[in-house]
């Protein structure tokens, strides 16, 4: 262990290191109290063994300080000659954990010394652990809003997002776009092609809608197996069909081929808009629907174009 | 073979050091026991001479000071006598805020002296 050794009398700190270097561990040495919150910030240790009574900062008084200061919890051993229980319960209150009793008996330094070493490494495990699951935390909190292959959010995020941008178009009286986009012909490029080619494929488009939605505030979400939802909050009507239409060149651009396509030798997209401000009763259900229907006359046009809801 | 010559100590009987805590030390500290000695010798030479100078100058926080750390490394050394003998003087200090006599500096240096006395010899005996 590393441990921080607080004691003014020269002696005294020279027996307790030399004990605890024999021991095994890492000794770092403070005079008084004052020094002793200044290196604890500098040298972290695992412990902490400190004379009670010290000129200018007493021992009570730095354990206090150090408690204040850090959040991460060490244990600290108090060094007295005198331990009455006022003493032990005023220990305590001021941050200590233990007592050894001055002079100190070796025997009884390395049995404490073996039950703090045990704390440490229970402390460090704990510490380990709990970073391990906040990144796992983490990671799952994204997990649940993203679509596994994609990357981009999955149907559950766009629901909500949705959600919460009609009520704020609603409240600032703003205009909503709302497209979904279906791969064409995407069930004969997989039969053709295979799954991994068809996943392969689906990511890359995933790729280059979020290419196009560059804003903060845009959302691309793989809506169903082929179909892409794309959600443009503050975006004029007029603006909507422009972007529908850089979404569907982009994706004709990628240039995958697609010799089974009845449409087109490379891989192509038809696209729904649906673009309005928001009435004080419009669903997520109502644009959707209405971008769906779009998108059903896009498909009925001959595909590979974006049509708006009327 | 060390172990029962230092057993075999007859000064033992001596009220001013606690052979036990002294034979226990030498015994964890190995061959640092010299060196540890001596640095108790060092400091607390020259915690004698600061507590004369303090004494004159009326400085009785320091003389607390003083008392508290000779107290403390005394008993670490089984000087129960010495370690006594100035955390009675340190109490005192604290408790009324009142000075001490010269006697009673003049009692624990003498203390100290046979303290020192019986540590060389200890190491003369115990360490080769």
């Amino acid at each position: 262990m590393k441990i921080l050794l607080v004691d003014d009398t020269k002696t005294d700190r020279l027996i307790m290191s030399t004990y605890l270097s024999k021991m095994g561990h890492d000794v770092v040495l403070a005079e008084n109290g004052v020094q002793a919150v200044s290196t604890y910030k500098e040298v972290m240790p695992d412990l902490l063994v400190m004379d009670v009574i010290m000129p200018e900062m007493d021992g009570y008084e730095a354990a206090q300080n150090i408690r204040k200061m850090s959040d991460e919890w060490i244990p600290i051993i108090f060094l007295s000659a005198r331990i009455k229980s006022e003493d032990i319960i005023k220990g305590i209150e001021a941050g200590g954990d233990d007592y050894l009793t001055k002079p100190i008996d070796h025997r009884v330094l390395a049995a404490k010394m073996k039950a703090m070493q045990r704390i440490a490494e229970m402390r460090h495990k704990l510490i380990d652990a709990t970073s391990e699951l906040q990144s796992v935390n983490k990671e799952l909190k994204e997990l649940v809003n993203l679509d596994g292959l994609t990357r981009l959010a999955n149907r559950r995020y766009l629901d909500e997002f949705l959600k919460k941008e009609i009520s704020r178009a609603i409240r600032h009286k703003l205009p909503i776009t709302v497209i979904l986009a279906d791969v064409d012909h995407f069930k004969t490029y997989n039969d053709n092609y295979g799954h991994l080619a068809g996943d392969d494929c689906l990511k890359a488009i995933a790729h280059a809608l979020k290419q196009v939605c560059r804003r903060p505030t845009d959302l691309v979400a793989r809506y169903g197996g082929e179909e892409f939802a794309i959600i443009l909050p503050d975006t004029q009507v007029e603006n909507s069909m422009f972007m529908a239409e850089k979404l569907r060149s982009v994706i004709e651009a990628l240039g995958v081929t697609h010799d089974y396509s009845t449409t087109s030798n490379v891989v192509t997209m038809s696209l729904g808009v649906c673009s309005l401000v928001p009435e004080i009763n419009s669903s997520t259900e109502e644009l959707l629907k209405k971008a769906d229907d779009a998108l059903y006359s896009a498909k009925k046009a001959g595909r590979n174009q974006a049509k708006s809801a009327s | 073979m060390r172990d029962a010559t230092i057993s075999e100590q007859t000064v033992e009987t001596d009220s001013s050091v606690d052979f036990e805590i002294l034979k226990n030390m030498r015994k964890a500290m190995g061959v640092l026991f010299v060196d540890i000695v001596d640095a108790f010798f060092e400091q607390s030479a020259s915690y004698l001479v600061e507590l004369e100078e303090a004494f004159s100058s009326s400085e009785i926080q320091v003389m607390e000071r003083i008392f508290h750390s000779l107290a403390s490394s005394s008993a670490s050394f089984g000087a129960n006598k010495l370690s006594t003998m100035a955390r009675d003087l340190e109490y005192r200090i604290r408790d009324s805020g009142s000075s001490v006599a010269s006697e009673e500096i003049c009692s624990l240096q003498k203390e100290y002296l046979v303290v020192e006395k019986i540590l060389k010899t200890f190491l003369v005996e115990n360490i080769q």
